[in-house]
């Protein structure tokens, strides 16, 4: 039932992805040419050419620093997911809890994360746990709010439906409101996980022995632009990585939503 | 016949304002008993106060004599969309109502399966319910509302949705298999042709606050098919009542 894999399929989804990078290669071009005229030092605008190649040559240190910021950021993306759920339960089981939840979670995200992340390293060191907690605190709002959207998105039909069968509240929570809040998780979902792999940089930045953000910072304190640029382009593929990985948990979540083929009437 | 559900002077308001008024019908066991009434009229808020979902604001719904309250769970509710679960594949929904009350879901299975080919959805069990057609969907609902073995079943315009040649087919199809397992249905419609066909009696409602306005036996003969359209005693009923309804309106 699922559409088949055809030739054509697989031509149009490379078209799909040709204006982007066409776009990309144009700006990699012009970025090479410009570094090429000498007009700024190495030390201050690279070449593509040169972040490639100095990066591939330092694959091991990058290696070596993007697996402790991707740990954290799984990690911080795992009780992301565990708090945002658990913040959404709670607001869509009564309105008091909501109103008193919903403005203490707008005003969280209005901190300035600059001012925070230092902060955050300083009560809890230099471990893991800060940047667990940094990566959490940036992603679990689009999270919540893409499951409280979905929640109050349920069928009033459905509601009374599962009513008449002597459902209680619980029951249709699981039954009804869940499923009808996925495809709003997975919105929210997409969102928080852009953020995340910068939110571990960032905590990192702020202070770690380890990981892409303070890779970044000390070839920045030795003039090794290339290889901050290198470990920029690093955590760019983890970052769309993940995202793509939402698009395929999804897939396999919400089965009902591949597009198929409806079915001829024969009363 | 015994009255399986009788509402005695039901009122109920909204914010003072009243929706239903002094509303008082029958429907006895084994009786396919439609209410027809214009859009908007209090139709469905009849039927959210038997399924439990509002209380009466004065009143009484007896069921086999005794209060709704001390007898729950005695109706079974096909509301107006079909409401199938999207993410539930046609049997899983077909089993919903079994799951609720508390039934294995191999059992609610065994259960649903022997009734698809009467409900015309043999080989569809294991599609999602977006694979189906409009006439299919509904037959679908409807047999996750009969399955459910509750004594009455309450019809909210079932096939308002569908076109009026599916809706003709539909009316045709339920007739053969009401004929066969004579449930106990109150049917809400706006369609005077639609309740003619399938109704032992109609309750007319007025517009908002409803109240009774008129009741119609119909006493055409049964089985009824497409010939009883051509009946004189349909076209006379049909008649009375869109006059009815139409009188009402003003």
């Amino acid at each position: 039932m699922s559409a088949p894999k055809t030739a054509l399929g697989s031509r149009l989804r490379v078209g799909r992805w040709l204006p982007s990078l066409a776009l990309v290669a144009l700006l990699v071009a012009a970025w090479q040419l410009y570094s090429a005229s000498g007009a700024l030092g190495d030390d201050v605008l690279p070449s593509p050419s040169r972040v490639l190649g100095q990066g591939w040559e330092h694959r091991q240190a990058l290696l070596d620093n993007a697996l402790p910021t991707l740990r954290a950021t799984l990690a911080g993306f795992a009780l992301s997911l565990t708090v945002g759920f658990a913040l959404s339960v709670l607001i869509d089981l009564s309105g008091v809890l909501r109103r008193a939840l919903m403005p203490v979670l707008i005003v969280s995200q209005t901190l300035p994360l600059i001012a925070i992340a230092p902060l955050v390293v300083l009560w809890f060191g230099f471990d893991l746990l800060p940047k667990v907690l940094l990566v959490a605190f940036v992603t679990f709002f689009p999270i919540t709010v893409g499951l409280v959207e979905g929640y109050n998105a349920t069928d009033k039909d459905s509601t009374a439906l599962l009513r008449s069968m002597g459902a209680g509240r619980w029951r249709i929570f699981r039954t009804l409101r869940v499923p009808t809040a996925l495809p709003f998780f997975f919105a929210g979902l997409r969102i928080a996980i852009t953020y995340a792999v910068v939110g571990a940089i960032f905590a990192e930045y702020a202070g770690a022995t380890e990981g892409l953000g303070i890779y970044m910072q000390n070839a920045k304190n030795s003039f090794r632009t290339d290889l901050v640029l290198a470990a920029v382009g690093v955590s760019a593929v983890l970052t769309l990585a993940l995202f793509a990985l939402t698009y395929a948990v999804e897939r396999v979540a919400l089965p009902w939503r591949r597009p198929q083929s409806r079915k001829e009437d024969r009363t | 016949m015994t009255g399986k559900l009788e509402i005695r002077g039901l009122n109920r308001s909204f914010d003072g304002v009243p929706v239903l008024k002094d509303l008082s019908l029958d429907v006895a066991e084994g009786e396919f008993v439609s209410i027809l009434g214009p859009s908007g009229s209090g139709k469905s808020t009849t039927f959210s106060v038997l399924t439990g979902a509002l209380s009466p604001t004065s009143g009484e719904v007896l069921v086999d004599g005794a209060p709704l309250s001390e007898r729950p769970g005695r109706f079974a509710y096909m509301p107006q969309k079909d409401a199938l679960l999207p993410w539930r594949k046609v049997l899983d929904n077909l089993t919903l109502g079994l799951e609720v009350a508390g039934m294995r879901r191999k059992e609610a299975r065994k259960k649903v399966e022997p009734l698809l080919d009467v409900f015309g959805l043999t080989g569809y069990d294991s599609v999602y319910p977006a694979q189906l057609s409009g006439g299919m969907r509904q037959r679908a609902a409807l047999l996750r509302t009969v399955v459910q073995d509750r004594e009455v079943l309450l019809l909210d315009e079932p096939f308002g949705a569908l076109d009026a040649l599916t809706r003709a087919r539909m009316q045709q199809w339920i007739e053969r298999v009401w004929e066969e397992y004579r449930w106990t249905v109150l049917l809400i419609t706006h369609d005077v042709r639609e309740a003619v066909f399938l109704s032992d009696r109609v309750y007319v409602f007025s517009p908002r606050p409803a109240t009774v306005v008129s009741c119609v036996e119909v006493d055409l003969p049964r089985p009824r098919t497409v010939a009883a359209y051509a009946d004189p005693a349909f076209t006379r009923i049909e008649s009375e009542l869109l006059r009815t309804l139409l009188e009402e309106e003003r």
